[in-house]
């Protein structure tokens, strides 16, 4: 028989249904940035938990499901900032070289031709897991910046002040996960395909 | 055609490593005019750095319309089960 806590509204809450409903959501959503299983599991219980903890706060004009990516958006960055000392050294000679000693293309390694509109290739489910893992290789710091930027769409200053990083660093952040992540789908797919 | 651009390229505008830091930068915010210039002038003349410009806006509206719910990723049935027993010890909790 499963437990009730009470809603605001006198309704019951059947918070094992969350799990059903919002868990895989939850759970893709802390992967993508977060590039650890284990991690991003405990952060989804730790979700649903604290949800469960002040469910008296949730107001029923939002939904669920905003409420939820709210409290793990909080919790990721939060895990970030206790582990930032342990982020390894990023490994500039990871992948192909890209610039000779003049600072120029090295001409086996530039940006190939990905055809007149890239974009469309989101219609194949195989991108869009290739889109995904790249994005999950990128480094926790790089990753949780890039994110921040492109997926949750959020100002720079905001990114600046959650991740206590200056501008400076920012833009050296983007700018190797967008050169990292541009090289990843053209190894794994726009490379290839034709 | 190359022998003569390139050396003028070179004398006149930031390399393509520098240019591929300023395109994500411009993504980010404005460039002084200047600097907005040099990287134009640079993007005519070669080909590498126009593709690199096109890819990085690509990806930009890739990432904009990705559906996260396409994914294969799913919790384990262990995971699950374990996260609604966790629930199930809070709500018994006084």
């Amino acid at each position: 028989m499963s437990k009730k806590a009470s809603a605001p509204a006198g309704q019951a809450v059947n918070a094992e249904a969350w799990v059903d409903d919002h868990g895989d959501f939850l759970f893709r959503y802390a992967l993508l940035r977060l590039n650890n299983r284990q991690v991003a599991e405990d952060l989804v219980q730790d979700t649903f938990l604290a949800a469960l903890s002040s469910i008296q706060k949730f107001k029923a004009a939002s939904s669920l499901r905003t409420w939820f990516v709210s409290i793990l958006k909080r919790k990721i960055i939060d895990y970030y900032r206790k582990h930032a000392h342990e982020e390894e050294t990023d490994s500039e000679g990871v992948g192909k070289k890209a610039f000779g000693q003049d600072g120029h293309w090295i001409e086996e390694n530039g940006p190939q031709d990905w055809g007149a509109h890239p974009e469309q290739a989101l219609n194949k489910s195989e991108f869009n897991e290739i889109l995904r893992r790249c994005v999950s290789y990128l480094k926790n710091k790089a990753a949780l910046a890039f994110t921040m930027k492109e997926l949750d769409e959020m100002d720079s200053q905001e990114i600046c002040k959650e991740l206590k990083i200056s501008s400076s660093n920012l833009w050296v952040l983007l700018h190797r996960a967008r050169a990292r992540l541009r090289e990843c789908l053209e190894s794994n797919w726009f490379g290839i395909k034709k | 055609m190359i022998k003569i651009v390139m050396p003028l390229m070179d004398k006149f505008t930031p390399t393509c490593e520098i240019v591929t830091r300023r395109l994500s930068e411009s993504m980010d915010h404005k460039l002084p005019l200047r600097v907005r210039l040099q990287v134009n002038l640079h993007l005519m003349f070669c080909k590498f750095c126009a593709r690199y410009r096109d890819q990085l806006l690509a990806i930009q509206k890739m990432l904009r319309n990705f559906d996260p719910s396409l994914s294969e990723v799913h919790l384990s049935e262990e995971t699950i089960t374990r996260i609604k027993n966790s629930l199930k010890d809070h709500n018994c909790k006084p």
